[in-house]
């Protein structure tokens, strides 16, 4: 499990119950507590080496012992600059800031700008600033969700008075919620995939009885709350996630509705695929499956029909499965959640913003194997080229993304934050290598990751991994011939290699084998090592142009 | 009464077994002063009943509990 540790200057114990299950959590003792733990090298703290640090500062606690309003701004600062201090010590870590919520309780004057917003102005800015130079620090926006719930059900004074505990069980669900998103989108655990059924889903009523121009979709009212559920995924489309259709429908029904309909937000272009059929759906998701070469664990699947459900359901169990309900007017809710649930995401990554152009190149690359002869015939005519060299500044957010979600092609399965990315980048004994993938149907993006550890004149792979879709097209041949290349012209006499095996990652088990590396131990789990000397280099394969970056 | 119980048993992290309507405040070490709060807080939410500020710590029982849950008290 992850360790998580909650910084707070109030009683926040509750919280535990709510997060134990998905992590170990350390809670520094003591009133106050929190920021000698922070400083003490040999304090709980320090010892339990969190992964994920939340701040969670309740100001209003703190601004309760001033009287005027300097005294305040003074304990702003303080807090903020100890909020640096955990920020500088914790480089590694996933450290959450709250937002703050300063509630006017005194009995003043009225009629005039009420402190509380400029001091929350203030916090704001700064932590806008944290997160901005820090990719590790996140915000954990405790403001928006107490406006969204409301102060009377978020506090609770009665257990202020009798613990110090400033918060209603209602906002310590609502907090726990928050931090566990949070977690979850920045270590990128998400699905790949929603899949979404047409009608009474994105549009009202039946377009096959219907037709194209009688369906319920407009700028206002009924047919508003469907043009709101299209507007959500077309931003969760933008975000990256791959969105495809299927439905129990004539092709051609469905053409019309989206060529010719006004009101449709979505366009075809949109989609990755689009299955209009008479079939089961679940043969089409297996179908999709396995054109997008993705499990089926990657997929999500919005029905309004519970029968559809459930029959996926019995087939492929790993899909998650969400329903809109027709008779609620706050549909689009159904795909803010799933949002949250299924695809949290904290940045956007270039490959991100193109990723439904790249899948669908994909599909036109699997139409060209179809029409040639072998596949050295195939990999020529896609014209493919490799550009790669060592990764810059740049590159480090997709490399972290890449260790984050790369199952199949990954020989360890190390997964590195931005801020280690950075860290391992900049040390002298490491080397990040990354590649870039372009052919005749489009540019892939960064889709290649090693880094090896050097010793002397011997080094180590930490990590080789390829994103699955540019799988078949002897990249990795290409690569490694690289750099075991790069290898021996720095001096580098010894290669050592590693095979960690996961419950997913058997594509590569033979990875070193194939280039010639010599077992020199396995386990009785399937993990292997490797050692090669470096005499000779690997041939580079013909069909692919290499740009040195 | 059996679904109190069960509430209680799961915010004290202990078997339903091993408490009942008798069990007293501090004769079980999962019972002490912080989770009594958290039962206050989480009791007040789950069965949307309020539980006076000077009757908290007079709360010795779990049957002083359940008074309130069933509305006995208010």
């Amino acid at each position: 499990m992850t360790r998580l540790s909650i910084l707070s200057n109030v009683n926040v114990d509750i919280i535990r119950s709510y997060l134990d299950k998905k992590f170990d959590i350390y809670l520094p003792y003591g009133y106050n507590a929190w920021f000698s733990e922070v400083l003490d090298e040999s304090s709980g703290l320090i010892k339990f080496s969190p992964e994920v640090i939340v701040v969670l500062i309740d100001v209003n606690a703190a601004l309760d012992k001033c009287s005027s309003d300097s005294g305040r701004y003074s304990v702003i600062n303080e807090l903020l600059s100890e909020i640096n201090v955990v920020v500088q010590k914790f480089q590694s870590c996933l450290v959450l800031v709250n937002t703050i919520d300063v509630v006017n309780r005194q009995i003043k004057p009225i009629g005039m700008i009420d402190i509380g917003k400029v001091l929350e102005a203030k916090w704001n800015a700064r932590l806008q600033r944290l997160s901005k130079e820090h990719q590790n620090v996140r915000i954990l926006d405790l403001k928006s969700s107490i406006e969204g719930i409301g102060r009377r059900k978020f506090y609770d004074l009665k257990m202020w008075y009798l613990g110090n505990i400033p918060y209603s069980i209602v906002g310590f669900t609502e907090i726990a919620n928050e931090i566990e998103l949070l977690w979850r989108a920045y270590f990128a655990q998400r699905k790949k995939c929603l899949v979404i059924d047409l009608d009474n889903t994105i549009w009202g009523g039946v377009v096959g009885e219907d037709g194209y121009q009688n369906i319920i979709l407009s700028e206002s009212k009924e047919g508003a709350r469907y043009r709101d559920i299209q507007k959500r995924i077309k931003e969760l489309k933008d975000l990256g996630i791959l969105i495809a259709v299927i439905s129990k429908n004539n092709q051609e029904d469905v053409r019309q509705v989206f060529s010719k309909n006004k009101y449709m937000v979505l366009k075809l272009k949109d989609f990755v695929a689009v299955k209009a059929n008479w079939v089961e759906k679940a043969k089409n998701l297996g179908e999709l499956a396995n054109e997008l070469n993705l499990n089926p664990d990657s997929f999500v699947f919005l029905d309004d029909n519970i029968v559809e459900q459930e029959q996926m359901a019995s087939i492929f169990p790993d899909v998650a499965i969400i329903r809109i309900d027709g008779s609620s007017f706050y549909s689009e809710r159904t795909l803010i959640d799933a949002y949250k649930r299924y695809f949290p995401t904290l940045t956007v990554t270039k490959e991100d913003r193109e990723r439904t152009e790249q899948y669908k190149n994909n599909r036109k690359r699997n139409e060209l194997v179809l029409n040639s002869i072998n596949i050295g015939d195939y990999l020529s005519k896609l014209r493919i080229e490799l550009s790669i060299g060592l990764a810059s500044q740049s590159d480090f957010e997709r490399i972290s993304q890449l260790t984050q979600k790369t199952n199949q092609f990954n020989l360890t399965t190390r997964r590195y934050t931005v801020a280690m990315i950075d860290n391992i980048a900049n040390d002298s004994s490491h080397l990040v290598f990354i590649g870039r993938v372009r052919d005749r149907y489009g540019d892939e993006g960064l889709v290649w990751v090693c880094i090896i550890e050097r010793n002397g004149d011997s080094a180590i792979f930490d990590s080789v991994l390829m994103s699955c879709r540019v799988m078949g097209r002897k990249i990795e041949n290409a690569a490694m011939a690289y750099i075991e290349g790069y290898c021996k012209k720095i001096g580098i006499k010894m290669l050592h290699g590693e095979y960690l095996k996961t419950s997913k990652n058997a594509p590569v088990e033979d990875f070193f084998e194939k280039f010639d590396y010599r077992i020199v131990q396995e386990d009785e789990k399937g993990n292997k090592q490797y050692e090669k000397e470096l005499t000779f280099t690997l041939p580079f394969p013909k069909e692919i142009k290499l740009v040195e970056l | 009464m059996d679904e109190f119980l069960d509430f209680v048993s799961v915010i004290l992290g202990v078997d339903k077994e091993s408490i009942s309507m008798e069990t007293q405040y501090g004769t079980i070490p999962e019972w002490d002063s912080m989770s009594h709060l958290r039962l206050v807080a989480e009791i007040e939410d789950k069965y949307d009943v309020s539980i006076p500020f000077d009757r908290v710590w007079q709360i010795r029982s779990l049957s002083q509990f359940y008074d309130y849950v069933k509305g006995k008290e208010s």
